[in-house]
């Protein structure tokens, strides 16, 4: 008798992910740096006409005030990782430290945490950010990290409890208990490890969920102050001129959504990589 | 003094009764099997015993481990005790080694542990050497490479030897064997059957043996205790109370697994 085992559906090989992940994401970061030794023309300068095309002196134009905007762009691939990486770092570690502490705690310190996350989760991420940077004196780029952050970790704290909750029924926790591991110990080398893979694409996520909020919260006026050219300010400043000179609106849309992908792709390949049950089928 | 003595052990979820008024005893060297058809309250003994009760159920009465009363008993208190008292062999191997941490890794932790628990922390090549002894004493071929693997690169029967190792690795002086032959194979069973006998031989330890396979238990044991719903049924040593069950449920299990034979046989 033969059967035919349904095939999982057909997926880019895994290093291929991998690689595109890595090139978008590299882009970025060579970019990052770049822009900290060097950039074609002085960031606040008025070095060109207003609302120039693109040409071989300024390569995607100028915006309306005759800044280069590849410099910013270049400034903004800068912004962008800080802020995505930032907020990704505080998300997680209170968010990690939160969940684990919930999976553990007794049942109403459990219950209230949980209830607690519903509904920090139940307020928009961008309205939770816009509360905190608010709260904070002045709006700068650091409060705008730390409210995405503290924003992004009630997200991460609900997955890390449930996720750590399933990992904790399982025999070979009993095992290790049985065996006289401590639980510090086992949070460390069992529930953390077999979180990880599904909590790093969340990160993923985050990271870029983080980059685009930031660029919501600048288009707001509620991100880094001028002359600071995140991509989301290029965006609100671009809005005035987006028929007349659309690429001002492009060029950082564009940028947004290829790191947002990159590091997506990134997080899948890494996650697949890391894995060893997904590992060389 | 007995290694673990449960007297009128009860267990309660909520209001509800799971295991009520056990009591048994067992020395350095015996083997009791615990029998019960599933739900029967088996395997929670076994948690309560060491006890690693999940939340939400709790435990009254009294249980001595090594002369030490585990009910009641703070969770950092037990840690000691749990290492060199009693290990336990679960029924599915697969998901009682950690998925994503090569097996040698996973063996040397415990083994690692008790060395510094006697006060003789092991070089890592010590450790090494200790773990891959470890393998080759559950009769594990080319112990190197299966300390590389990861648990779904091997086998059940490999997997449940690897289980049996770690259990072993900390040098308890009771085993519990939950069901262990339940998720493997009939030839790989008794393999793993005839492991376990030799090792609770070879190491003087007692063996707590829980099973709803009659002839498994029968082979394997001296003395029994029938469960069910809870509550023991009949008690005594495994001749006697496989050649004259008195309670009528032990009668039925026995007629079952008979039942089950014959169709066997039938369908042959």
């Amino acid at each position: 008798m033969s059967t035919t085992i349904a095939s999982a559906p057909a997926r880019p090989p895994r290093s291929l992910i991998l690689w595109a992940g890595l090139i978008l994401v590299g882009l970025h970061v060579a970019t990052g740096l770049l822009s900290l030794v060097w950039l074609p023309y002085e960031p606040t300068g008025m070095v060109g006409m207003r609302l120039e095309g693109p040409s071989l002196v300024h390569w995607i134009g100028t915006d309306r005030l005759g800044r280069d905007l590849f410099t910013q762009l270049m400034i903004g691939s800068r912004i962008a990782l800080v802020v995505g990486i930032g907020a990704v770092a505080i998300g997680a570690a209170i968010g990690v430290t939160l969940g684990i502490l919930a999976a553990f705690a007794s049942k109403w310190l459990d219950d209230a945490l949980a209830a607690t996350l519903d509904i920090l989760i139940a307020f928009p991420t961008l309205l939770i950010a816009m509360l905190v940077v608010a709260a904070s004196d002045t709006a700068s780029l650091w409060s705008a990290i730390v409210a995405l952050g503290i924003a992004l970790s009630a997200i991460v704290a609900r997955l890390t409890r449930i996720l750590a909750k399933r990992v904790l029924v399982m025999d070979y926790i009993t095992a290790a208990r049985t065996s006289g591991s401590s639980w510090p110990k086992i949070v460390a080398i069992h529930i953390l490890p077999n979180i990880w893979p599904t909590l790093s694409v969340n990160f993923a996520l985050q990271f870029g969920l983080a980059v685009i909020a930031e660029a919501s919260l600048s288009y707001l006026g509620l991100g880094a102050p001028p002359p600071n050219a995140s991509w989301g300010r290029m965006l609100q400043e671009a809005q005035g001129t987006v028929y007349t000179a659309p690429l001002g609106a492009i060029a950082p849309g564009l940028a947004l959504v290829s790191l947002a992908i990159g590091v997506n792709l990134l997080a899948d390949g890494l996650r697949d990589s890391i894995d060893p049950t997904r590992r060389a089928r | 003094m007995s290694l673990l003595s449960i007297e009128n052990l009860s267990i309660h979820a909520g209001g509800k009764p799971l295991v009520a008024g056990l009591s048994f005893a067992l020395a350095q060297g015996e083997r009791l099997g615990l029998i019960g058809e599933s739900g029967s309250g088996k395997s929670l003994t076994a948690l309560a015993a060491t006890g690693l009760l999940p939340a939400g159920l709790t435990a009254s009465g009294s249980v001595l481990l090594k002369g030490q009363q585990v009910i009641g008993t703070p969770d950092r208190q037990l840690d000691g005790l749990r290492g060199t008292a009693a290990a336990i062999v679960f029924q599915e191997p697969l998901t009682a080694l950690d998925p994503l941490m090569r097996v040698g890794k996973q063996l040397a932790e415990p083994l690692a542990r008790r060395a510094r628990r006697d006060g003789r922390p092991l070089s890592p090549r010590a450790l090494d050497a200790a773990m891959l002894e470890a393998l080759a004493e559950v009769a594990l071929p080319d112990p190197p490479r299966i300390a590389r693997a990861y648990p779904h690169e091997l086998s059940g029967g490999q997997r449940q030897r690897i289980a049996i190792a770690m259990a072993l690795a900390c040098r308890p002086d009771l085993l519990i064997a939950d069901e262990p032959t339940t998720a493997l194979d009939v030839t790989t069973q008794a393999e793993i059957l005839t492991l376990i006998d030799r090792l609770v031989r070879e190491k003087d330890m007692a063996l707590l043996f829980i099973s709803h396979d009659l002839p498994v238990v029968a082979n394997t044991v001296s003395h029994v205790v029938v469960l069910r719903q809870g509550e023991a049924v009949e008690a005594g040593p495994v001749a006697e109370v496989f050649a004259r069950p008195r309670h009528d449920y032990t009668k039925s299990l026995f007629a079952a697994a008979q039942r089950f034979d014959t169709a066997l046989e039938g369908g042959q």
